[in-house]
Order: structure tokens, then C-alpha cells, then sequence
């Protein structure tokens, strides 16, 4: 009897250690992060804002809006002093200038742009400090596994085990619109692996890849314009 | 056989029959789309040209509707009449000094136009997720531009071309994808013309022979 009892205590563990491991693992995602600081120009003051927009001339890809509406949420979560303007009111209100195929793709070109006497009122209105470019997307890299379900009179369930990794790369370009410069770029790439185990009920264990690129991104840039003598690099 | 058994037999016939058509309904439904677009373009933030500008939208303008009845697209009728009506009624406004909507592509007599914008469809092309692997719906829109003289006479035309992709996690059916992909289309086309108009050879052109004459009037009048 106490030998039975050993060995059934032995046993029972397993499957929670293999589903902890899987659950640790399918959570972590790794970013790396790279920085390029243009010119100072100072940190954001309390009535100034920002834009996070989303670079789409390309026709290959689209950056993500979610990602771009998570940037500027986390950025107004991090930020002492940063009001976000959302996207959608930006570039309504900035109409034709700021479509896909007639935004300024240089921070020099933004020069001529506010010369019209209108578009410099609008500005003026909006009080807006840095225009922030966000592009990329996040794709799935590879696939494996399989997973079936099926449903009779007696009930339903899946069976199988479902893996993916994603890749998340993004860059934003940071202009700054008082001083028509560069303030600087950020890169993030993120990278993680998510798993669907199922045994009746499927168990999804995702990696936040997109998620975690955004907390990154946002952070770093919320050191670079909220915060004076931001860190030259980091990885 | 007996009558409860027949009755039985007939019944499970019924039903196959009535869950065949009803698949054949719901395939058929899914393929073909009736679609009429609406469309929201800004005001545009750009300088008026100190013009009286006619605009005539003729009856194929008016009227055009993207139609295709082909194996992938069965009975596919788009309607976004209204749309590039409204486009131009909301666009051209804020590029000239007043705006006149005309009959024809001619002023009557004594009329005080300086121009007539009118406008023609050339092409429009739609592309679903599913049919281009991706994850984007498309539309892809080309008007040519013709402008005239007072008279009727032409003084030059170009072509306009708008795209619009929107991501289809956005969206909970292929139509709203679509007129979602189709107002970002009009609004690149709303875009190019406001900011591109002067920069037209032919406009350039004729707004350089316009200040010349009236450079000459203002030294000619006393």
C-alpha cells in the first residue's frame, strides 16, 4: 500500500510540470531594442502633443491600427506630459496632407507643408510637438502541429497540439514639428512562440508578441521625448 | 411497408432535401454582393484659387456601378454613384473660390465660369483576402480629369488614380471591407486632385495665359 501510494504521487506532478513549462515558455517573448538619437531638441512641455501614425505607402504590408492605438495609449499611460492626438482625428483634420500616398516622407519636407498659412493655423490649433511614423507588422514565421475538432450527439472536443512562432519588427521615426528635425528612430523586434495544446478543451498559451512590442516601443520612446538625456542605445 | 415507417422514410427525404437547398441558398448568398458605398471624406486644409469653377458630372458618371457576374463573382453590384458625387461636392469647394454645378461641360451665355471640371470613371478594381492570399481588401479607382474653357473647348485632361487597403481583421463581412477599401480609395483620389490640380501641365499652362491677360487688361485699363 505505501509503495502504490509512492508511485502514484510520483506520477501526478508530471502533467502539471509539462503544462507549467509550456505555459512559461509560450509567455515569454523576447525584444530587442535598438536606438538612434537625432538632434536634442528638449523634452515635451505640458500643453504640447503628440501623433502616432501608421507609415502605409507600401503595398505589401499594412502597420497594424491596433498597434498603432496601443503605442499611443501606452505612451499616454507612461507619459508626465504626453497628450496623445488619435490617428483618425489627426489626419481628418490634416486632410489631404497626410494620406498614404501624400505624407511627407522627410522631416524637411514638412518645411514647405507649413507654409500654407491654413495648415499652419490647424497645427498651431492642435499644438502639436512630435509626429511619431510607426512601421512594420508582425507575422507568423512558422507552423506546425495540427488540431482537430469534432462535435456528435454526445458532446464535442479537439484533439492535437499546435505551435507558431511570430515576429514582430517595427520602427518608429520620431519627428519633431517646433524645430522640423529628426528626433530619433527606435526599432523593436520581438520574437515568440505560442502553443495550443489540446486534450477535449484546447489551451491556448500565446506569446503577446505584438503586445510586447508595443510596451517596448512605447517605453523607449516615451524616454526619448518625455525625458531629458535619454540613453544613447540600448539593446 | 407499414404507414409509420413510410411516414418515417418520407420524412428524412424532406429533410435531405430541404438541407441541400438551403445549402445551395447560403452558397449562392455568400458569392454575390449588393453593395452601395458611403463615403466620408474631410474637408480639405488647402488654399482656394481665386477661380469660379463649373463641374458637370454626365449621365455615365452619374450613373456608373461596378458589375461582374463571373464564376468567383457571382452577381457582384457595387453602387458608389453617391460617393463620387459627394467626393467632388466636398472636395472642390475648398479648391476654388465658388463652385457651380453645370448641365454640360459648356457655360451658357454671360455665364461667369473661368473653367468646368468634368469628370469620367475609367476603371475600378476590387480584391478580396481570400483571393489574393493576404490580408487586405483592395479597391483600386481611376477617373480621368477633362478640363474645359467656358466655350467647351478642351484645355487639357489627366488621369486620377486612388488606392484603398484595409485589413480584414477589421471587419465582420466582405462588404463593409469593401466600402471601407473603396473610401480610402476616394479619399487618395480627393488627395491627388487638391493638391495636384496647379500642378497639371495643362492647368499650369492655362492659369499662366489667364494672368498674362489679366496682367495686360489691369495695364491697358485707365
Amino acid at each position: 500500500m505505501p509503495t502504490m501510494q509512492k508511485s502514484h504521487l510520483k506520477l501526478l506532478p508530471l502533467p502539471a510540470v509539462c503544462l507549467t513549462a509550456l505555459l512559461l515558455a509560450g509567455c515569454g517573448s523576447r525584444t530587442v531594442i535598438n536606438e538612434y538619437q537625432g538632434n536634442a531638441t528638449g523634452k515635451i512641455r505640458q500643453n504640447e502633443s503628440v501623433v502616432v501614425l501608421g507609415r502605409n505607402n507600401k503595398p505589401d504590408h499594412e502597420t497594424e491600427s491596433d498597434f498603432i492605438d496601443c503605442v499611443g495609449d501606452s505612451l499616454s499611460a507612461n507619459g508626465k506630459h504626453v497628450k496623445v492626438i488619435p490617428q483618425k482625428q489627426f489626419v481628418d483634420s490634416m486632410y489631404p496632407y497626410f494620406e498614404a500616398s501624400t505624407a511627407p516622407m522627410n522631416v524637411k519636407n514638412l518645411g514647405a507643408m507649413i507654409k500654407n498659412p491654413a495648415v499652419a493655423e490647424k497645427l498651431s490649433d492642435l499644438n502639436l510637438r512630435y509626429l511619431i511614423w510607426i512601421d512594420g507588422d508582425t507575422q507568423t514565421t512558422d507552423k506546425k502541429g495540427s488540431l482537430s475538432c469534432a462535435v456528435g450527439p454526445g458532446g464535442g472536443g479537439c484533439f492535437g497540439f499546435l505551435t507558431w512562432d511570430d515576429q514582430a519588427n517595427y520602427e518608429a521615426t520620431i519627428w519633431d514639428f517646433k524645430h522640423l528635425s529628426l528626433s530619433g528612430k527606435i526599432s523593436a523586434e520581438t520574437n515568440g512562440t505560442s502553443y495550443v495544446p489540446a486534450v477535449v478543451v484546447p489551451i491556448p498559451l500565446l506569446a503577446r508578441v505584438e503586445s510586447h512590442a508595443c510596451e517596448s516601443m512605447a517605453r523607449q520612446i516615451s524616454q526619448l521625448i518625455d525625458t531629458p538625456g535619454a540613453k544613447q542605445a540600448s539593446n | 411497408m407499414k404507414p409509420w415507417s413510410r411516414a418515417r422514410k418520407y420524412g428524412h427525404c424532406h429533410r435531405a432535401l430541404l438541407t441541400t437547398l438551403a445549402l445551395l441558398l447560403a452558397a449562392g448568398c455568400t458569392s454575390s454582393l449588393n453593395l452601395k458605398t458611403r463615403t466620408e471624406i474631410p474637408t480639405p486644409v488647402v488654399t482656394r484659387m481665386p477661380l469660379v469653377m463649373g463641374v458637370h458630372f454626365d449621365k455615365k458618371f452619374k450613373n456608373y456601378v461596378y458589375e461582374e457576374n463571373s464564376e468567383d463573382r457571382k452577381n457582384w453590384h457595387i453602387d458608389n454613384s453617391a460617393s463620387r458625387i459627394a467626393l467632388f461636392k466636398q472636395v472642390l469647394p475648398s479648391m476654388f473660390k465658388e463652385v457651380r454645378l453645370l448641365p454640360a461641360n459648356k457655360a451658357a451665355q454671360g455665364s461667369t465660369v473661368d473653367a468646368i471640371i468634368s469628370p469620367e470613371v475609367e476603371d475600378m478594381q476590387l480584391a478580396l483576402p481570400s483571393e489574393t492570399h493576404s490580408n487586405l481588401y483592395e479597391a483600386w479607382i481611376k477617373y480621368n480629369i477633362r478640363l474645359y474653357r467656358p466655350d467647351g473647348e478642351l484645355i487639357g485632361e489627366w488621369p486620377i488614380t486612388g488606392y484603398g487597403k484595409m485589413e480584414k481583421s477589421m471587419f465582420t463581412s466582405r462588404g463593409k471591407g469593401l466600402n471601407s477599401a473603396i473610401n480610402q480609395a476616394m479619399r487618395n483620389i480627393g488627395a491627388k486632385l487638391a493638391l495636384g490640380f496647379s500642378k497639371q501641365a495643362a492647368v499650369k499652362q492655362w492659369l499662366a495665359g489667364r494672368n498674362a491677360d489679366n496682367a495686360y487688361h489691369a495695364e491697358v485699363t485707365p
